[in-house]
Order: structure tokens, then C-alpha cells, then sequence
């Protein structure tokens, strides 16, 4: 839309002049006012002035463009007039407002207390006020059609209620607002005017008048936020393809959603690949995970990609960009027959780290026993001494390997994300030391990791249970519980201890095997409860002692013989949560694993990422993430947040004030870029208040609550007072007090603000400096307050101004903390806050 | 060539040494009429100059005339350092008061400090010499800190001072740093001299006590701190208007 095309021909800046002056006017009086005869060239010049003119009923009218191509004539007149151009008015958006007003009796209420008919002739006095009405009963269904007709008929683009309670009937001004579709303001003048100052008409009828003044005010300070939708893409991207991993694929691989499947590892399966047996379950940890693979493998849409780790996630919900790396194999994968013939003819070896570090393997090996994929690899740590050997490379008879493979960058665009990558075992060094007993494979002192490898029949002894140092059977088993490096119960470790119970009398019936729990071990938050049984046992202390060559396990109560102990290790959080981190936001729960409520909206976590699971928590928990997932996959899109917030990037220092303020972590710095996840916004308003520079910025909030800061100190009352309250009890009890028809000061005004940790400090000595006597501040009990710490943070705000200015402030400002039910309270603080200020000002 | 003046009315001398030492004053020297600098001239002719940069509170009510002679005869008056801006140290003495020179005129230009950033101060003399504009950051002094990747804003402030070279973030050592709330431009010049920031460029949104009692509503105040109202007045006492 060119402004000065649409200018350029002298009919049409006429049709704007013409349309500027009469507001509204129809096709025919517009021609005739032009002095036109033919529709043609009419038509002509009104199709060229699309975008700047509308119609609505037969009647034309100006668009905000053609109200600012106005403006700009006008400025180009002046300007080449020599006049100097003052472009700060009024309503500097150019907006046009033709503001409605209705004014609900409410049947007999409100007149009871409010002169209804003097209310509506100074009603209509106020500027940009364009029409009111009286209703009897808005609440009636049938006058949402009436209201609707009304607005159209008047080309009313914002309407003030002044009404009931806006909490009272929310659904059906939820109603009201989506068929009218256009900004609505509510003035309470029942619960906040009529109820409760029946006994002072002329006061109240001037507070009615005020509550609708600020309403109006608001209104012509609104800045109305385009809706924005966000696209969903239909696919999926699963970093971390252990059971967790593989699970979420399960249920997602049998929708028509595309997905991705990212390993950092060389093969699949993660922690259970080296799993003998799971509790409770039928399979072995590689049957197990075959089984997953080959079920997600039959829906063609999976895409798997092994030696690859995520490096960067960018975007946002329904789009978002994943980058990254793959490390070469080395091998081709559709080219390997798996003859063998590359570890055969290898010349070097190491040991098998797969085996911890038990065994030897050579530099081409294949990553486990049973590993998905079935195929060889050599790690990057090697590939310089393999490039200078090259005998596999020559060996192989399918030509399949190709030690020259570089990293590969690889992006995908996806719709959701879903983070399993897991935790990692507890490392027995970092058990604490003081009095355990330590790991000590050199004194047969082993993990539960490497006691599983030893019952695998697949495994360095066969399935063999023995004592490594001899390589004799083990004729004793001790099983120490909850070892873990902090103490938090890692949830599955209690079913190990029954399987390895289970798998002993099977295996080798006349080896003994003991488990036992150290009490103060224990950690208070464990989940499962094992009772006291033939071989578990609960005791205080554990110490090493021999008898003759043979070692016992010294409980404070027993003894028993321990050939082999195995620690049974918990679990901790994994190192790759610090690179996630750096990626995207999120925060850690008090055990240090990632808390899945703080993800930004699009991404989820599942399996052990968020705290260790037993197995059966673990299906159930993935398969929960994977239903959430099909239900956003499930949308072409999805409606972007409406918080009316603006990030001006060029006043942010990055110094994490609003991010640490944030309840719902919607907030993040990312890339050193202030970024709002508007879906997880619930709009408190907390971080608009503590941001010290004005980079983060409401100004429907700010500007609003100014505006009406000021329309109501026209109020004539003395003292005049100043209400903040937040919407969750601060309000509601104002209006109990209503319901209860507890008669208060009519000089106490309410201002309604979602929280009451949006209260900038700025806002109080504002409304001191407009000539407010006093301010009051109503919130929720501190233990109460829906936003965790705002009533505290409006505490802290007060007491620190009280501090500074002292008694001067002290005496006009007061807290209140409500319940809802408390109007009661609410009344009898006012009308002493009202003496109270009417000594100091007398 | 444009006639300056330097006045200095209840003031240290410290942002005239700056202006002395900085690295634009020969270049002003030659190309302006330098009609006043008592610090390094007897001439004491305070008529007829286009532009005063002005140092210094107003306590006195000659301060306040001088001022309202020299902008109705069309100076232009730059208010230099955070005393002519905001009030200045001054503010923290209670048998003086002092005011910033906004309530008495208009300004074309100003610059807080103390003193004001060797480069912002050197922008402003090259905008006497050229007219150029000169515009103050909007950012708070997390923006130029080194350590601003590492706040931490749930470790109790219980001091003011600093003892030993910082390691991470002030307040993550408990140390109160007025940087989060305070006018970026002096690129961290305290905190790189191991000295949490005392907001000496003034606040960037709002007044000075809103901001503050905003700020400690979210970090873990001492008491003791808490109620050492010098702190907030350091270099400015706004008045809290209230209607009798």
C-alpha cells in the first residue's frame, strides 16, 4: 500500500478529506459530495484507495492507514507552510476510537444506589465516547445478539461494560468478547460501587462515573496484538534412542508423523545393552531392545542415525531446527556382510570398554554383543593409527570400508522434540568414602554393571558367576544397596537386588546370596518398599572381616560370607545435560536431573533424563511423552501466545533479572538474544516490573495502568486512595465485600492487576506524585499466592520505599494479604486506612 | 568559531580534570573559543557562549541564576557528571540540599558519571566541536560486565565492599553491585578494577528508589542493608512529592 499513490490523484486525497470530516458516509452521498456522474472512473479511484477506506453496512469509512495518510497531508501542508510540525497527539497511533459504553442495571441494583440517568449524561460527556446504552439484565443470553447489533450499527470498535463483577459471568463475557471480536473493558460498579456505598449515592454515582473514566482511558491506550498463529510440522526428532528413546519411536512410528532418531553411540539400547535381565520382564536388555527396533522399524517413516549427537536446537514450537554431528563408522552399513574378515585380520587391540575394560577387543569391533545396528566400527580415538595400517580396509570382500570418512553436518526441520538421552550409572569412584566399602575389582568388589556382564551366558565368563581375582566360582554373593553418590533413590535398583536373587537360585542354587540395606544408606525419598525377607536384610553398619581365608560381611547384628560384592549402583545425572543446556532452557530439579515442567513448549524429556525410572515407569512415561507429542502433531497450527510483551533488544544487558523472575521459565537468554516462550507465559507481569531498563515492556499493561492511574485521581473524595489488587484473591475479595454488602469508603478505587508482583514500585509513587492520599495494596496470603512469590516481591517493593523515605511513605502505603472470602478484612482495613489518612492530611 | 564555557557550580573538579585529560581536549582546543575554564584560566567572562558545559549542583540561588541567564540568552546548556544530572554526592548530606540542574532550565545535552566514561565524555566534546549527536546506552552494565554470564541472584548480599579480585559475578559472592540497575557506557571500568558498581550513571527507566526497591524484591537483601538508606541517595535524592 503506497501512501503516495494513493494520493497522487487529487479525487482521491479528496475522498480521504471528505471521508475525515464526515466520519461516515454512503457510496452515493460520497459521489454526490464529489460531484461525479459516472460510477466508472468513481469505482476506479475507490478500488486504488483500498487498504486506506472501509465499508462496513453500506457505509464508508476511514482505515487506520487513511486516518495516518491523513495525518501526513496535514503535516505536508504545515511543513511546507514553514510551520514547524508537532507530531505527540492524543492518540499518536493514528487509531480511530469510537468507544461504546453500557451500562448494566442489573435489574433494581444499581439504581439503588447510583443515579443511573446523571451517570449516563456525564457518561456521554467523556471524550471519545461515542454511544452508550442501559441494559436491564446483560447477563440474558439474547442480549449478547442485541449488544453485537448494537456495536455494528455504530461502527463501535471498543466497548466499556459497566457492570457486575467481570468474574461473576465470565463465561459469558468470554462469550461477548469472541463474538465481538473487539477490545472490551469491564468497570465493576456493582460489587465495587453500588453494594457497598448505598449510603453515599453522590459519591458513589461519581466513583461509578471514575471506575468507567479509567475504563475508557485503558481503552485508548490499548495496543492490539495481532494474532499470530505457529505452524505445526509433522514430524518429530528423538535424541537418544536407549528404551526410552526406542519406547516414544514405538507409539510414534505407528502414526503417518515422519521421525528422526539421533544415537550418540555406535548402536542402540543405551544403559539396558548391557542389562542381563530386566525385573519383571520376560526379555534380556538386548532382546529387549531388538524388539523395539524391529517393531519400529516396520513403519517406513523412522529415519535412525547412529554416531550422531544433536549439537544446536534453534526455532520454535512446530519448527524446530536441529543441527547435528555424525562421526564416520567407517564402515558402510549397506555395503557390510558381516563376514568378520576386518577383526580378524586387525593387528592392534584394546580393552573393551563395553566390557569394562575386562577383556580385549580389537580397534574394528563391533560395539556390544547383539548390537543394533550388527556392524562393525573403529573409533575416532584409532582412525589415525587405522589409516596408516589399512589391512581391514583391504580384507574386506564387499569393499566396505572406508577409513576416509569424514563428520558430517546434518540438519532437520521438526515439530517436536523429545530428549531421552538418558542418565548414567553411578561411577564408583565417586561413591562418598568415609567407613564404605570401596570399589575394588583387584578384591572382587565389582558394580552391579559388571555383575550383570558376568550373568550374561554372552559375557567375558561365559554367564559364569566367579570371583575375578581367581577365577574360581563364587561361593558367596553380598549385595550392597543404595550406593549412589547422592543420596536419592534412583528407583529400580531395589528390583535389581530380586532379580539377582531370582537369577542366583537359578543359575548356580548352591552359591549364597545376601542383600543387604544400610539404614542410614536409605535415602528418604525411596519409592519402593521391600519387606524384610530370607536373604534381604536391613542393618546399621557393614565392615569387612576374615575368618581364616574366608571374608565376611560384619553387619552390627550378622555376618555373612562375602566371596564376591557387588555394589549396586544408582544412578546420576548425565555429563551431556550441561551441553543441553546451552541449547535450550530448562531447569534442574532439586536431585539435579531435568525438570520435564520447565521445557520450553515443544520439547519434552522422557526415561531417565528425568530421574531414574524402574522399567515399568520408565514405558508408561515415554509412552505418555509420545501421546503428547501426537496431540501438537496432531494440529496444523497452533495460536501463538497473546502476552502482550515487547523485547527491544537494544536496552537488554542480558543480566537475567526477568529470566530469574519468571515462575513458569518462560523467559530464556538464548544466543545472547532475550527470547519469551509465549506459550508458557501465564502473564503475571512479574518480569515487566523488575526489568531496570525498559527492555522488556507491556505497554497495555504499563500505559493502561497509568492511564487509569490518572483518570482516577480526578477523583473529589478526600482522602482519595488507590487500590492494587491482584486478580487472583486481591480482587475476588473485594468483591466478597460487595456480595456481603459491607459498606466502606467510597474514596478507595480498584485498579485490577494480574499479580501483585507486577507491581512496578514506580506504580506507588506514581499515584503518590498524582495526588493519591494513600495506596493500598491487596494480594494473596504469602503461602497462598498463585504466582508462588508475588504478594512477597510487592512486600519487599514497599518495605524497601518505606525504608528510603521513611515515615513520609510509610504511613500512606498498606499491604493487605486476603483470602478470597476475606471482604470482611478488605472493608475494615479501607475504612481505617481512610481515618487514618484523613488525620494526616487535616 | 562556536564560544564555549566550562562552569562549575557546587562541585569537585573531578569531571573538568576529565575533560582535561581526555584524549579529544587538544582537538577541542583548536577548534572552539574557549571563553571559560576557571580551573586553568583567570578569564572570567560568563556572557555570550553558545555552549556551557556545566559541573556541579545547584545549592546556591546564584547557581540557579546563572543558570536561567545563560539558557534565556541561548546557551546551550550541557549538564557534564552526575551531580549537574542527577544531584551528585552531595544528595547524601543532610544540613545541604542540592539539585540537578534540570529543574532550573533545559538541556541540550547531558552526561552522568562520576566522572563521566572516558568515551561517552569524549563523544560529547567531539559533538561541541561538530554538532554531532550523541546518544547515552540504553542498556544496564550487565551488558559491558565480564562476569555477566555468571549472575546469581539467590546468595544473601550482606556487604557492600569488596575485598579481594572477584572471581564470578558480585553477587553471587554477596557482594551488592548496583550494575543490574544501573546506565551501561562506563564499560564496567569498577568491576574490572575489582569495586561492584555503585551507579554513578544513574538509573535507565525509572527513578532511582522504584528501581532499587524493584531490584531487592527479587535478590536476598540483609536487613542491615536493606535499611542503609544512604545507599539509595548516593548520588541523587529524589523527592517524593507528596500532597498535604
Amino acid at each position: 500500500m503506497n501512501v503516495y499513490a494513493a494520493l497522487a490523484h487529487p479525487l482521491r486525497e479528496q475522498i480521504l478529506r471528505i471521508l475525515d470530516a464526515e466520519r461516515l458516509i454512503t457510496y452515493n452521498d460520497l459521489m454526490k459530495r464529489l460531484g461525479l456522474k459516472k460510477t466508472g472512473l468513481f469505482n476506479y479511484h475507490l478500488k486504488k484507495l483500498e487498504g486506506f477506506i472501509e465499508k462496513r453496512n453500506g457505509f464508508y469509512q476511514l482505515s487506520a492507514a487513511g486516518a495516518n495518510a491523513i495525518r501526513l497531508m496535514t503535516a505536508k501542508e504545515q511543513l511546507m507552510a514553514g510551520e514547524s510540525i508537532d507530531l505527540s497527539e492524543a492518540d499518536s497511533r493514528g487509531a480511530i476510537f469510537r468507544i461504546g459504553v453500557i451500562v448494566c442495571s442489573c435489574g433494581e441494583e444499581i439504581h439503588q444506589a447510583i443515579n443511573v440517568g446523571e451517570l449516563m449524561e456525564k457518561v456521554n460527556d467523556l471524550p471519545y465516547v461515542e454511544r452508550t446504552m442501559v441494559f436491564q439484565h446483560l447477563c440474558l443470553l439474547e442480549n449478547v445478539e442485541k449488544l453485537k447489533a448494537w456495536c455494528d450499527r455504530y461502527f463501535l470498535n471498543n466497548l466499556v461494560i459497566a457492570a457486575c463483577s467481570p468474574r461473576l459471568h465470565s463465561q459469558m463475557f468470554t462469550t461477548i468478547r469472541m463474538q465481538l471480536d473487539i477490545p472490551i473493558e469491564f468497570a465493576n460498579i456493582r460489587e465495587h460501587c453500588a453494594w457497598v456505598h448505598s449510603n453515599k449515592p453522590e459519591q458513589a454515582t461519581e466513583k461509578a462515573l471514575l471506575l468507567i473514566r479509567a475504563s475508557v482511558e485503558m481503552l485508548r491506550h490499548r495496543v492490539s496484538i495481532p494474532k499470530r498463529t505457529l505452524p505445526i510440522r509433522k514430524s518429530v526428532a528423538i535424541i537418544g534412542g536407549g528404551l526410552a528413546g526406542l519406547e516414544a519411536a514405538k507409539v510414534l512410528a505407528q502414526s503417518n508423523y515422519s521421525i528422526i532418531l539421533l544415537e550418540k553411540e555406535s548402536c542402540l539400547g543405551g544403559v539396558a545393552r548391557r542389562w542381563e535381565s530386566i525385573y519383571g520382564a520376560i526379555d534380556c536388555g538386548p532382546c529387549m531392545i531388538a524388539e523395539d527396533v524391529s517393531s519400529v522399524m516396520l513403519s517406513g517413516n523412522i529415519r535412525i542415525l547412529t554416531n550422531t549427537e544433536l549439537s544446536d536446537i534453534s526455532g520454535t514450537i512446530g519448527n524446530y531446527e536441529i543441527t547435528a554431528s555424525q562421526q564416520p563408522r567407517y564402515i558402510d552399513l549397506s555395503k557390510c556382510i558381516m563376514c568378520g574378515s576386518c577383526v580378524d585380520i586387525c593387528p592392534e587391540s584394546r580393552s573393551d570398554e563395553f566390557e569394562h575394560h575386562i577383556t580385549q577387543r580389537k580397534l574394528i569391533h563391533l560395539p556390544c554383543p547383539a548390537a543394533y545396528p550388527n556392524r562393525p566400527v573403529i573409533e575416532q580415538e584409532d582412525i589415525d593409527f587405522c589409516r596408516t595400517c589399512r589391512k581391514c580396509e583391504k580384507a574386506c570382500p564387499s569393499k566396505a570400508i572406508n577409513l576416509d570418512q569424514e563428520p558430517v553436518i546434518k540438519k532437520f526441520t521438526v515439530g517436536a522434540i523429545i530428549l531421552a538421552t538418558g542418565a548414567e550409572v553411578c561411577d564408583p569412584k565417586t561413591l562418598p568414602q568415609q567407613g564404605a566399602i570401596q570399589y575394588n575389582p583387584a578384591k572382587d568388589i565389582i558394580t552391579s554393571s559388571e555383575f550383570e556382564r558376568m550373568l550374561a551366558p554372552d559375557g567375558p565368563t561365559g554367564g559364569k558367576i566367579i570371583c575375578p581375582t581367581t577365577g574360581q566360582p563364587a561361593q558367596s554373593i553380598i549385595v550392597l544397596q543404595c550406593q549412589n553418590r547422592t543420596k536419592t533413590c534412583s528407583q529400580y535398583c531395589c528390583n535389581v537386588a530380586l532379580k539377582y536373587l531370582e537369577n542366583v537360585e537359578k543359575k548356580a542354587p548352591d552359591t549364597s546370596i545376601n542383600v543387604l540395606y544400610q539404614i542410614s544408606l536409605i535415602p528418604p525419598d525411596r519409592t519402593t518398599f521391600i519387606p524384610e525377607y530370607s536373604h534381604i536384610h536391613f542393618c546399621e553398619s557393614v565392615k569387612i572381616s576374615h575368618r581364616g581365608h574366608k571374608r565376611l560381611i560384619q553387619t552390627d547384628t550378622n555376618s555373612f560370607p562375602a566371596d564376591l560384592i557387588v555394589l549396586n549402583m544408582g544412578m546420576t545425572p548425565g555429563d551431556q545435560q550441561l551441553t543441553l543446556r546451552s541449547m535450550t532452557n530448562f531447569s534442574l530439579d532439586r536431585r539435579g536431573f531435568i525438570d520435564p515442567k520447565s521445557l520450553s513448549s515443544g520439547i519434552w524429556a522422557c526415561g531417565s533424563i528425568t530421574g531414574p525410572k524402574a522399567y515399568a515407569k520408565l514405558v508408561s512415561d515415554s509412552r505418555d511423552t509420545a501421546l503428547e507429542v501426537l496431540l501438537l502433531l496432531g494440529k496444523d497450527s497452533l495460536p501463538a501466545g497473546d502476552m502482550p510483551i515487547q523485547i527491544n533488544q537494544e536496552k537488554c544487558g542480558l543480566c537475567n533479572l526477568c529470566v530469574e523472575s519468571c515462575p513458569f521459565n518462560a523467559l530464556a537468554i538464548i544466543a545472547d538474544t532475550l527470547r519469551i516462550d509465549t506459550l508458557k507465559c501465564e502473564g503475571c507481569g512479574a518480569c515487566i516490573a523488575i526489568c531496570p531498563t525498559g527492555a522488556l515492556s507491556s505497554p497495555p499493561i504499563q500505559e493502561e495502568i497509568q492511564a487509569a492511574m490518572v483518570a482516577l485521581s480526578m477523583s473529589t473524595t478526600s482522602p482519595r486512595i488507590l487500590v492494587f489488587s491482584c486478580d487472583s484473591c486481591g480482587y475476588p475479595a473485594v468483591d466478597n465485600a460487595g456480595i456481603r454488602r459491607l459498606d466502606y469508603d467510597p474514596s478507595a478505587m480498584v485498579i485490577r492487576l494480574p499479580c501483585a508482583g507486577s507491581i512496578d514500585a514506580n506504580y506507588v509513587i506514581t499515584a503518590l506524585n498524582l495526588g493519591f492520599d494513600g495506596v493500598v495494596v491487596v494480594g494473596c496470603h504469602e503461602t497462598a499466592c498463585r504466582f508462588f512469590d508475588g504478594i512477597k516481591k510487592a512486600q519487599t517493593r514497599i518495605g524497601v520505599l518505606a525504608a528510603f523515605y521513611g515515615d513520609e511513605l510509610q504511613k500512606r502505603v498498606r499491604v493487605l494479604n486476603v483470602s478470597a472470602v476475606e471482604g470482611h478484612v478488605f472493608a475494615n482495613q479501607v475504612n481505617q486506612f481512610s481515618t487514618e489518612l484523613k488525620e494526616l492530611i487535616s | 568559531m562556536t564560544k564555549i564555557g566550562f562552569l562549575q557550580l557546587n562541585s569537585c573538579s573531578g569531571c573538568m580534570f576529565a575533560v582535561l585529560g581526555s584524549a579529544l581536549f587538544p582537538e577541542l582546543l583548536k577548534s572552539v573559543d574557549i571563553r571559560l575554564f576557571r580551573l586553568i584560566s583567570d578569564v572570567q567572562v560568563d556572557t555570550d557562549l553558545d555552549i556551557a558545559f556545566v559541573e556541579g549542583g545547584v545549592t546556591r540561588d546564584e547557581d540557579a541564576e546563572l543558570l536561567r541567564r545563560l539558557w534565556t540568552t541561548g546557551t546551550k546548556i550541557i549538564a557534564l557528571g552526575s551531580c549537574a544530572v542527577l544531584g551528585g554526592i552531595m544528595s547524601q548530606s543532610p544540613n545541604m540540599h542540592i539539585d540537578p540542574i534540570s529543574k532550573f532550565v533545559d538541556l541540550h545535552l547531558s552526561l552522568p558519571g562520576c566522572p563521566p566514561p572516558r568515551k561517552l565524555l569524549g563523544n560529547l566534546l567531539m559533538s561541541a566541536i561538530d554538532g554531532s549527536e550523541i546518544a547515552l546506552p540504553e542498556k544496564n552494565v550487565c551488558g559491558e560486565c565480564p562476569f555477566a554470564q555468571d549472575q546469581a541472584f539467590d546468595v544473601e548480599i550482606t556487604s557492600l565492599h569488596n575485598i579481594h579480585p572477584p572471581q564470578s559475578c558480585f553477587l553471587r559472592e554477596g557482594i551488592l553491585c548496583l550494575g543490574p540497575i544501573t546506565r551501561a557506557g562506563c564499560e564496567a571500568l569498577c568491576i574490572n578494577g575489582a569495586t561492584p558498581c555503585d551507579g554513578c550513571m544513574g538509573t535507565i527507566d525509572r527513578n532511582l528508589p522504584s528501581t532499587l526497591a524493584n531490584f531487592f524484591s527479587l535478590i536476598k537483601v540483609s536487613d542491615a542493608i536493606r535499611k542503609y538508606a544512604a545507599l539509595a541517595f548516593r548520588y541523587q535524592k529524589p523527592e517524593l512529592k507528596v500532597k498535604q
